[in-house]
């Protein structure tokens, strides 16, 4: 009897071992977490920015500029492309809010030579203006990119020339996926298809000699492994310009598409598998010319629209799709050539570093307003030794144009009580360029 | 021991005794001559005819037409088989004499043998074999076997007959040469087995007639001479031994001493060509042909063991310990040696080999040997290669002397580094190591081999305070080690816990022996109780208390002199506290048994087997052996719980606690329920089943050991880490870290954690033993930690230059992860393809010690060396800071440490008090030892 209850005690006593609970599972690393590959966008706070086109030889040579709202030391690389040659660098120092330049010839003076800046501090931004003979070209430096970059405003027909710059600036090698559309519909450019670009290396490919003579060219560029930041430069035998690639929206504007003497047109593509329909507002200085343009854009061939039609020596204008498109501006002229793609969206505050730089150019900075009430900013001056300001009133459904003229600047910061979109534009005895902004996100984003 | 009568079972219901039903002086005989060749049966006939006591019947069976016409010259019946023999005996005959064609039977033999056989009642009676060349030479006086029934004479080469064994003696077997067998049970055993070889059907039908309750002797007065040599092959005697043991044993005899029979012949087949001889292919050909043979093998064990009145025990009485051919193969062996030394080179060598072969014959010795060749075979990799570096086991560090100045105050190295206290293994092992001329691999070896032994050995000990013999203790032993819950332990890559479960019985059973008599006796027991438990502690600290809690058990559950020995262990306990500083005097032993991951464990299936030893030891067994698994039960439930307590907060220690005392507990119901399986027969009914239903599951124990010693790992995992991060090692001296990222379960050693995935820097190629437990968090594992989650949220796109800072070259994941698309986007930070695991180099250089002229320092121990030529005034140390670096002045910089004029060498000043501590618990372990050694033994020779 003792036995069994020696016997009936220990199965009781493992039974209570054995439903003993188990502790909770343990949450599988990372879980809940949405860890995206950071692609090249930049925190706000400590930004990297991309600049893949800068040159300095005999006859041109390139100013860059940057400028933080916090004090911040920017540091920047150049990459040589020759494997295991330690790339060159330089830093520049900015007073917050502030902004700093130096010419490219200062560091290095080899052709082209695409760069990054890293800041320490932030919200940052930075450009480069390519300036020399035949040329005047300035964009911003992009932070941030889509997966798929697009490059409306190309052509090549004779005298024109359109290269596209893949600037690799990580250390692994990457692929890259080119393709094109042009007015003859797709193009095979088969060899194009898998472009391998070295760590810290760059590529340029020329689209005069390898598709002649197309009106429109639309180059798509995707990246199949690892990471690249890609370029355009369009030119014809009189100036130069280039631009970073843009991503796909549903609308899109532009501060500024004509100035001068230049004729204006919009140029749109569709990367969908749909025709897409697209509405242009016109905003002239005499007012808004609501859906002044209407069009159907199918996949296969890229859409230009003539915007010489509307009076004014300015112009700005707004694209609205009914499915995803890329757009950009492109202004021909005697003058010279400007090629500048869309802003995706409007925000209260931005950086244009670069306005007003260089001696012997006029500089202007364009805003638009799009909304129905006039909207207030403060325009600041950012120069090496801080912030100069100026209140504006920017009307709506116009274009407002802003003569640069405080020197030295190196850039500005604009502050406006309700979101517009800035832009800015540069002329001068050889050529014009338009460059967008850099819009800073609201605190917390 | 009594002999049932089996009168009543033999032989198709027929009235059939072993008890003479004539007088030996008036017994017909039919005499059956085994026909090889012509030339030997009509020699051999010739022999019979002589006879003084003549036969009834003269049989010749076998061989062919020839064979029959010589058998009519003599006047003798052929028959071609032995059916045939059997139908035709004559109703009158009462022994049935078996003769090989060989055998020359004196002309008295025959009457010799009826007489002597019916005077001591034998059921099969052999006589002394002489060789008819030399007739002084003995050839057979009966035979032992051994459990593999090889027959085995006990002879030396070339030894005379003196008449030295002329009595008559009971035998496993007799020669083939001359059998007198008893009419009736030769027609119960249906005669010798025609599949078998002569001398294993001598010895198949001699076990067949002792399972039937049959005597068999040898009446050595009756002479036979043995006329050429043995035609048949070997690897047909190997075949029969086989059989025969597969017909008479039960099937818990068979379940190891089949697989022992092949591993012997297997040892026998490596090592005979060392010695000439070529036992391979007859060794093949055995287990080939049994295989062949099975099913006819079933039908005869059917039909020899169906009326079985005896057990295997009675078979095992006339056998003799461990493996006849291995023996011979020894023996030859030496002999070859001693023929190759001068004599007295070898003096005692002689002794000692006899005294070996007296023990040989014990069958404890032989469950011994083969216990210690389970340990070799268990530890084998270790033994040879070194620990696999994975999970908590690591090889210790490269010097011995560098890893006890880290434990008595020194620089812990782990992670970012901190003068926080090593744990105890560390300065053991290293001890050990510095013992054995500082040879790392030498001492794990050591520690693991000495481990396992010190576990099966010390089972044993404790198992025959309660009264359980030898053979169950070395088994349960081999459980303890190499167990189920052994394995569990050891599966978690625990190997300091094995350590200290091979001393574990040592300090449950040292406070149970028996107290001795006098002062010098019991001063040892107590320095021996406290030094067995603080082994315990010292390799697992959280099991310290489980002796005390196991002997506290003993004395609510047991029996005897047991309240003294729970004084004795607390007693020992409280001894062995010293033996852990300074460990135990700054660790946060509240969070010991809290640390690491939730205690969970699940247990095997082979703890349904453990589950059934149990229950039917304590409902079936007898006293003694129920209370030790009554005893072995609660305390492996104990543990159990103890081990699956993780939803009660805890962790990785006391899990490895509770293991122990399940390993224990476990042990002990084997050992008990061998124990009790071996009485069964002393209870009949539901008890004697029992008995069986629990000897076979520790059966099935002790066999599931054999899944820890294959591997040859001690149980550990696999070794991952030795080779995985040999690519952060140059050519050069090794100066960076290894970050590494991984699931906390496999990483080396204990990890911090990021959002889930576990991390943690390490030391390539491999991290050591001083690695293993991360200190708490410093101002630099902050910084790190801080790092990480900025760049996890995109922050950081120069990786390598801030994990420069932390002296980190790489990056590594032991398996992908989501992260590495953070790390794909670093500026400076490269992909390694072809690795085994995603892996990134910094392009950044660094180094722990950089010196202010951009040169990396070497590590040297703990501290840091500055390379020939290095003209830096002073090296910035990416540890944790600590002022005790130097010499030179020490300043901090952020979390780091930095030394201002230093010289050639820096390292960490020490904690003072620390390395007083650690100097007392050295002294403390040196007079435990002394007291212990020296009181054993004065208390011996008094």
């Amino acid at each position: 009897m003792r036995r069994v209850a020696v016997v009936f005690a220990l199965a009781i006593s493992a039974a209570a071992a054995v439903l003993l609970p188990a502790p909770p599972p343990l949450t599988l690393p990372l879980e809940g977490l949405v860890v995206e590959s950071p692609g090249i966008s930049s925190p706000a706070d400590a930004g990297i920015w991309y600049c893949p086109w800068a040159q300095s030889d005999a006859e041109r040579d390139s100013t860059l500029s940057v400028a933080s709202v916090e004090a911040a030391v920017a540091r920047l690389t150049f990459p040589l492309a020759v494997p295991g040659e330690a790339a060159d660098s330089a830093t520049l120092e900015v007073p917050g809010p502030g902004a700093a330049e130096m010419s490219l010839s200062e560091v290095a003076r080899r052709g082209d030579s695409p760069f990054l800046v890293e800041f320490a501090g932030g919200p940052a931004a930075a450009s480069v203006l390519v300036s020399g003979t035949g040329v005047l070209a300035a964009d911003a430096c992009v932070a941030a990119g889509p997966q798929r970059w697009h490059f409306p405003g190309g052509s090549t027909m004779p005298g024109e020339h359109l290269t596209l710059r893949l600037f690799n600036p990580f250390p692994e090698s990457a692929k890259v996926a080119v393709t094109a559309v042009s007015d003859i519909g797709i193009e095979a450019i088969g060899e194009l298809r898998a472009v391998s670009v070295g760590p810290r290396s760059w590529k340029d490919i020329q689209f005069e000699t390898l598709l002649r003579q197309r009106q429109n060219l639309v180059v798509t560029v995707e990246a199949e492994e690892g990471l690249i930041v890609p370029a355009m430069a369009f030119g014809t035998e009189a100036d130069e310009d280039w631009w970073p690639g843009v991503g796909e929206s549903l609308t899109w504007e532009f501060p500024v598409v004509r100035m001068g003497d230049t004729q204006a047109s919009l140029v749109v593509s569709n990367p969908g598998s749909s025709p897409v329909d697209v509405t242009v507002d016109v905003f002239t200085p005499e007012g808004p010319v609501l859906e002044a343009l209407t069009a159907t854009v199918t996949p296969d061939a890229p859409l230009r629209l003539d915007l010489s039609q509307f009076p004014g020596d300015s112009l700005a204008a707004r694209l609205t799709a009914t499915g995803p498109v890329s757009a950009a501006v492109v202004a021909r002229g005697a003058t010279g050539v400007a090629v500048m793609p869309g802003l995706s969206g409007a925000e209260s505050s931005w950086l244009l570093p670069g306005v007003g730089s260089t001696l012997g150019y006029s500089a202007s900075l364009w805003l638009l307003n799009t909304s129905e009430e006039p909207v207030s900013a403060t325009v600041g001056a950012l120069t090496p030794d801080g912030l100069l300001g100026e209140m504006v009133v920017v009307p709506p459904g116009r274009p407002f144009r802003l003569e640069v003229t405080v020197e030295p600047s190196a850039g500005l910061w604009i502050e406006a009580t309700a979101p517009v979109t800035a832009a800015w534009s540069v002329m001068g005895p050889t050529g014009v360029a338009f460059a967008a902004g850099s819009p800073v996100p609201p605190a917390g984003e | 021991m009594k002999i049932a009568d089996p009168a009543s079972r033999l032989h198709n219901g027929g009235a059939v005794s072993t008890k003479p039903t004539l007088d030996g002086s008036q017994a017909a005989v039919a005499t059956v001559v085994v026909a090889d060749s012509v030339a030997g049966v009509s020699a051999c006939l010739a022999a019979v005819g002589q006879q003084v006591y003549g036969s009834a019947q003269v049989f010749v069976v076998g061989g062919d037409a020839r064979m029959g016409a010589a058998a009519q010259e003599h006047g003798a019946l052929w028959r071609r088989n032995w059916r045939g023999v059997i139908g035709s005996l004559a109703p009158e005959a009462v022994f049935v004499w078996v003769l090989s064609d060989c055998s020359r039977p004196r002309s008295d033999a025959l009457g010799v043998l009826v007489r002597e056989s019916s005077r001591v009642e034998a059921s099969v009676a052999g006589c002394k074999v002489v060789d008819a060349q030399d007739q002084d030479l003995l050839v057979s006086v009966g035979y032992a076997t051994d459990v593999f029934d090889v027959p085995y004479s006990g002879l030396q080469a070339g030894e005379v007959d003196q008449e030295q064994y002329d009595v008559i003696r009971d035998v496993a077997s007799v020669s083939a040469a001359s059998l007198l067998v008893r009419r009736d049970l030769f027609l119960g055993l249906g005669g010798p087995d025609p599949l078998l070889a002569s001398a294993a059907g001598a010895v198949d039908l001699c076990q067949r007639a002792r399972l039937l309750g049959g005597r068999i002797v040898v009446v050595p007065s009756a002479e036979v001479l043995y006329e050429g040599r043995d035609r048949v092959a070997s690897w047909r005697e190997r075949a029969g031994e086989i059989r025969a043991m597969l017909k008479v044993y039960s099937l818990v005899t068979l379940l190891w001493a089949v697989p022992l029979a092949f591993l012997s012949g297997a040892v026998e087949s490596v090592a005979g060509p060392f010695l000439g001889r070529w036992p391979l292919f007859g060794f093949l050909g055995a287990w080939l042909w049994n295989i062949v043979y099975f099913p006819s093998t079933l039908l005869a064990r059917w039909r020899a063991r169906r009326g079985r009145v005896v057990g295997d025990e009675e078979i095992f009485r006339y056998q003799t310990g461990g493996s006849v051919r291995l023996k011979a193969l020894y023996e030859d062996g030496v002999a070859r040696l001693k023929a190759r030394f001068p004599e007295g080179i070898l003096a005692g060598f002689s002794e000692a080999v006899q005294t070996g072969q007296q023990r040989l014959r014990r069958p404890a010795v032989v469950v011994a040997m083969l216990v210690v060749l389970l340990a070799l075979m268990a530890s084998r990799s270790i033994l040879f290669g070194g620990l696999p570096a994975v999970g908590y086991s690591l090889p210790p560090p490269e010097s011995g002397a560098a890893a006890l100045g880290a434990y008595s105050g020194g620089w812990n190295p782990a992670g970012l580094g901190s003068p926080d206290v090593l744990r105890p293994e560390v300065a053991a092992t290293a001890l050990a190591q510095t013992v054995l001329f500082g040879k790392a691999g030498l001492a794990v070896a050591a520690l693991t081999l000495g481990a396992f032994l010190a576990g099966c050995f010390g089972m044993a000990r404790l198992l025959r305070l309660w009264g359980v013999g030898q053979v169950p203790g070395y088994l349960a032993g081999a459980v303890l080690m190499a167990g189920p819950a052994a394995a569990a332990i050891a599966g978690d890559g625990n190997w300091a816990a094995m350590i200290s479960l091979g001393v574990l019985p040592w300090a449950v059973g040292l406070p149970l022996s028996p107290w001795p008599p006098g002062w010098f006796g019991r001063a040892a027991k107590v320095a021996g109780v406290g030094l067995a438990t603080g082994v315990v502690g010292i390799f697992a600290p959280a099991a310290l208390p489980v002796p005390l809690a196991a002997v506290l058990l003993w004395a609510a559950t047991g029996r005897g002199r047991r309240w003294p020995g729970v004084l004795l262990s607390l007693s020992g306990t409280l001894l062995a506290l010293p033996l852990l500083l300074p460990w135990v005097a700054f660790a946060d032993l509240g969070s010991l048994y809290a640390s690491g991951a939730a205690a969970f464990w699940q247990p095997s299936w082979v703890f349904i087997a453990a589950g059934a030893a149990l229950l039917a030891t304590v409902a079936a067994g007898d006293r003694d052996t129920a209370l030790v698994a009554g005893w072995g039960g609660v305390v492996a439930v104990a543990g159990a719980a103890l081990a699956r307590s993780g939803d009660f907060g805890l962790g990785r220690e006391a899990r490895a606690a509770g293991l122990a005392a399940v390993a224990l507990g476990v042990a002990a119901v084997a050992g008990a329920a061998l124990e009790a399986g071996g009485r069964r027969r002393e209870f009949g009914g539901v008890r004697r089943l029992a008995g069986v239903v629990g000897a076979l599951g520790a059966v099935v124990l002790v066999v599931a050991t054999v899944a820890v010693a294959l591997p040859g790992r001690a149980g550990l995992p696999e070794d991952r880490y030795r080779d995985l991060l040999a690519f952060a090692v140059g050519d050069g001296p090794v100066t960076s870290r290894v970050l590494l990222f991984g699931p906390a379960n496999d990483l080396p050693g204990e990890s911090r954690d990021l959002e889930g995935l576990g991390y943690r820097v390490l030391s390539p190629p491999y991290p050591r033993s001083w690695e293993t437990y991360l200190n708490a968090p410093r101002l630099g594992d902050e910084a790190l930690d801080r790092l990480l989650r900025d760049l996890l949220a995109g922050k950081v796109r120069r990786a390598g230059e801030a994990l420069a800072g932390f002296g980190i070259g790489w990056v590594a994941f032991t398996e992908a992860s989501p992260l590495q698309t953070v790390f794909d986007a670093q500026l400076d930070m490269v992909a390694l393809r072809g690795l085994d695991m995603p892996t990134y180099r910094s392009e950044v250089a660094t180094a722990v010690a950089m010196g202010s002229d951009g040169s990396p320092w070497t590590p040297t121990g703990t501290g840091f060396r500055r390379l020939p030529g290095a003209v830096g005034a002073s090296v910035a140390l990416a540890v944790n800071a600590d002022f005790r670096w130097g010499p030179g002045d020490w300043e901090q910089t952020t979390w780091r440490s930095r030394v201002e004029g230093a010289g050639e060498v820096v390292r960490f000043a020490g904690n003072g008090a620390r390395r007083d501590m650690a100097v007392l618990a050295l002294a403390w372990l040196a007079l435990l030892v002394a007291v212990s050694g020296l009181g054993s033994w004065l208390g011996r020779r008094r």
